[in-house]
């Protein structure tokens, strides 16, 4: 899992692709509709280009007339100082997600304002609303934290949206991307410290970090608690990144068995068990997105109420 | 909050804050590995420093693993206290 972090894509890509080819039946490749690719590939490794980050986006019935292009292209820009900042398949799924949200929810924040009962699609966000503010701000933050609940709940709609969009055809999940999933986790990482150091102040917040034991073990301990600090958004990152990675891989392959057995007959078996998978991710891109929001409210929570109860140790 | 060990949300919430300790002591040990690593080159006492940051990382490790497990147990202890 971690070397799928620190190695760039095209590394890794090189590495599985080398594993998998050594095991699997190399007749495969021949099979799979993207014949452009290069005749040296696996099905594992078609399987992982629906996965990847891509310059292309695959729109229906559009056909680029390069072959070597697979879809429609997106805005390419040079490096600047070293950063690629073009526009990939994640990058427009994420500003898609973020356009439907400000679309859909500023619709319904204007239609709920006028019925004093929501009804119907306001009803369900409302629902959700008030699902994030009762069941994760209240009880982990407490009434302090209400302050705190509009950035919770963009985290919650804006992720929930983000998975969703990977489960629409020819759609992706721009949280199947580790940068998409890190970018979260240092909003969350930089939310955290900032609501404990409101809380507590700026002098306690430092004392905390000593860990309250000897000044003798200072030195060692300063850097395993600024380490803890870390750790927390590090695991929110790899936690969403990978459930959605992985979800998205089993129903490809599931799909990718009826290309490996070459038959028809095995279609019945795959669609079914796919489809199985498909309403498995449906609950994972609410539930992971409940996690996430949860997990951040949670830590915001633990920093906040340092100050009631005083310092712990 | 009433039957907060019944649900999942108040499963998750008294479990989460013991999801990072794990990785914690194993940060802990490769911070200190290579903060070792670093003072043996510069030093050139190959490669005893950097043993050393393992021992004194994993010792680290394991004080701040007991002091936070015995802090969120009092933790706990307090509020049931309180609770009942």
């Amino acid at each position: 899992m971690f070397s799928w972090i620190l190695l760039s894509d095209k590394k890794v890509h090189q590495a599985v692709a080398d594993t998998v080819h050594a095991v699997t039946d190399s007749s495969a490749h021949a099979v799979a509709e993207h014949g452009a690719h290069g005749g040296d590939e696996n099905l594992f490794t078609q399987l992982l280009h629906h996965i990847y980050d891509s310059k292309y986006l695959e729109i229906p019935f559009y056909h680029n007339p390069d072959p070597n292009k697979h879809g429609f292209e997106l805005m390419q820009f040079e490096k600047w100082y070293g950063i690629d900042f073009s526009i990939t398949k994640h990058v427009f799924f994420m500003w898609l997600a973020s356009a439907v949200l400000i679309l859909v929810l500023s619709w319904v924040a204007r239609k709920n304002l006028k019925n004093r009962v929501p009804k119907g699609f306001g009803n369900l966000v409302e629902v959700f609303v008030v699902f994030v503010r009762d069941e994760i701000v209240l009880p982990n933050m407490g009434k302090g934290g209400l302050k705190y609940l509009p950035y919770l709940l963009t985290n919650f709609f804006f992720i929930l949206v983000m998975n969703l969009l990977g489960l629409i055809p020819y759609g992706a999940s721009a949280t199947g991307n580790v940068s998409v999933t890190a970018g979260l986790a240092i909003i969350a990482f930089i939310m955290i410290q900032l609501s404990a150091i409101r809380a507590q102040g700026f002098g306690h917040y430092l004392a905390h970090l000593t860990g309250g034991v000897h000044w003798a073990l200072w030195p060692i301990m300063i850097p395993i608690e600024v380490l803890g600090l870390f750790t927390k958004p590090f695991a929110l990152c790899i936690r969403l990144f990978a459930n959605m990675t992985g979800g998205h891989i089993v129903i490809l392959a599931l799909i990718g068995l009826i290309f490996v057995f070459k038959s028809l007959a095995v279609a019945p078996v795959s669609v079914t068990f796919a489809l199985g998978i498909y309403m498995l991710e449906l609950f994972v891109a609410f539930l992971q997105a409940y996690i996430f929001t949860m997990l951040t409210s949670l830590f915001m929570g633990l920093g906040m109420q340092m100050e009631s109860h005083g310092h712990r140790h | 909050m009433k039957n907060e060990e019944n649900n999942a949300a108040g499963m998750i919430r008294s479990v989460a804050p013991y999801l990072t300790l794990g990785i914690q002591i194993a940060a802990a040990v490769v911070l200190f590995l290579f903060v070792g690593k670093y003072a043996d080159d510069v030093l050139g006492t190959k490669p005893w420093l950097m043993v050393a940051g393992i021992v004194v990382g994993f010792a680290g490790g394991m004080i701040h693993f007991f002091r936070e497990v015995v802090a969120l147990s009092n933790k706990e202890e307090h509020e049931r206290i309180t609770k009942n």
